[in-house]
């Protein structure tokens, strides 16, 4: 697996873990399915992306230390 | 090969850079999210057939929290008193002209649309009448008290015999979690959490090359003495059948 996709994966749960904390913190009301569902969508794809930038920076910080 | 690089710090840097800007349009991304059902609130707010109704939660009429903005908070550890007060909606010239039914006042605690805990009060011998006051007394169930916090919408409604709803009304409550964060689906998230993040940040690990380990059993010499330690039995060709049962030292006395 790559920095880059080990990063998306990992940035994909916490998206979904912030919508679900921000929920139980009383930002933000799931009760209804579609503003639910929209919020864990937003929350999956930003952290995705998020996420899959900071594994790809990370690998290639990486890289570059591991070179001779 | 850049030549220019500036130290961890400035790494670090670079690195918190998109961190923050995931933040940012998450926490721009929740408030448009969340502006939805206060908007919805306001929408079945109207009757729906002929009554009109006000609702009291422990005192406080629901139309005062029609947002999660407004929340009432709540405690789900103790129950709630609601008065359901209706009547018919009259016209110019008087009260219209078919009276309604109110045979059964719910109260539905939602999450993700699906009802959490529901709570009705059925009338036996329910007619047609211009008015009427419905009490309820709701004591939510224990474990949504140790499971959950957060902002909940509840829906208000009085149906009509044949299961119609006559008139609904939604409202928002703010649940506190025992201990401030003691719910147990906080607490897990806040975990999961904290476990995806360290993954996150150790997620260039993966692009590690791998390191160039000594091949096992190189050396003939180190395996008896590795074998030796243990203290285990050499291997034996036969009898390894695991069906074959082990026969004790001495056998039985």
């Amino acid at each position: 697996m790559s920095a880059t996709s080990s990063g998306a994966g990992c940035g994909l749960v916490l998206g979904l873990v912030f919508a679900l904390l921000a929920q139980q913190f009383g930002l933000l009301s799931l009760s209804q399915l579609s503003v639910g569902l929209e919020a864990l969508i937003v929350g999956a794809v930003v952290g995705l992306l998020v996420g899959a930038l900071i594994g790809w920076r990370l690998g290639a910080r990486e890289l570059a230390r591991s070179r001779p | 090969m850049r030549n220019g690089r500036s130290g961890p710090q400035s790494q670090g840097r670079r690195v918190l850079g998109p961190v923050v800007v995931a933040l940012g349009l998450l926490l721009l991304a929740v408030p448009s999210a969340g502006a939805s059902p206060a908007a919805s609130a306001r929408l079945t707010t109207a009757s729906l057939s002929g009554i009109t109704a006000t609702v009291t939660f422990n005192g406080k009429d629901i139309s005062q929290a029609p947002a999660p903005s407004s929340a009432f908070s709540v405690n789900l550890a103790s129950s709630f008193d609601l008065i359901y007060t209706w009547s018919s909606v009259s016209t110019g010239s008087g009260v219209s002209a078919s009276l309604p039914t109110v045979n059964d006042a719910r109260l539905a605690m939602l999450f993700f649309g699906f009802s959490l805990s529901t709570r009705d009060v059925i009338l036996s011998n329910a007619v047609p009448s211009v008015g009427g006051r419905i009490y309820m007394n709701w004591s939510p169930p224990s474990v949504l008290h140790v499971l959950l916090a957060g902002t909940y919408e509840l829906t208000a409604s009085l149906l009509d015999p044949n299961g119609s709803t006559l008139w609904s009304q939604n409202f928002y409550v703010d649940v506190a979690a025992p201990f401030t964060i003691g719910a147990v689906l906080p607490v897990i998230l806040v975990l999961i959490g904290v476990y995806e993040l360290y993954g996150l940040l150790t997620s260039g690990r993966q692009a590690r090359p791998p390191k160039t380990a000594p091949k096992p059993w190189s050396d003939p010499s180190a395996a008896p003495a590795a074998g030796a330690g243990t203290g285990s039995p050499p291997p034996t060709t036969g009898g390894d059948d695991p069906e074959d049962p082990p026969t004790a030292p001495g056998g039985p006395s």
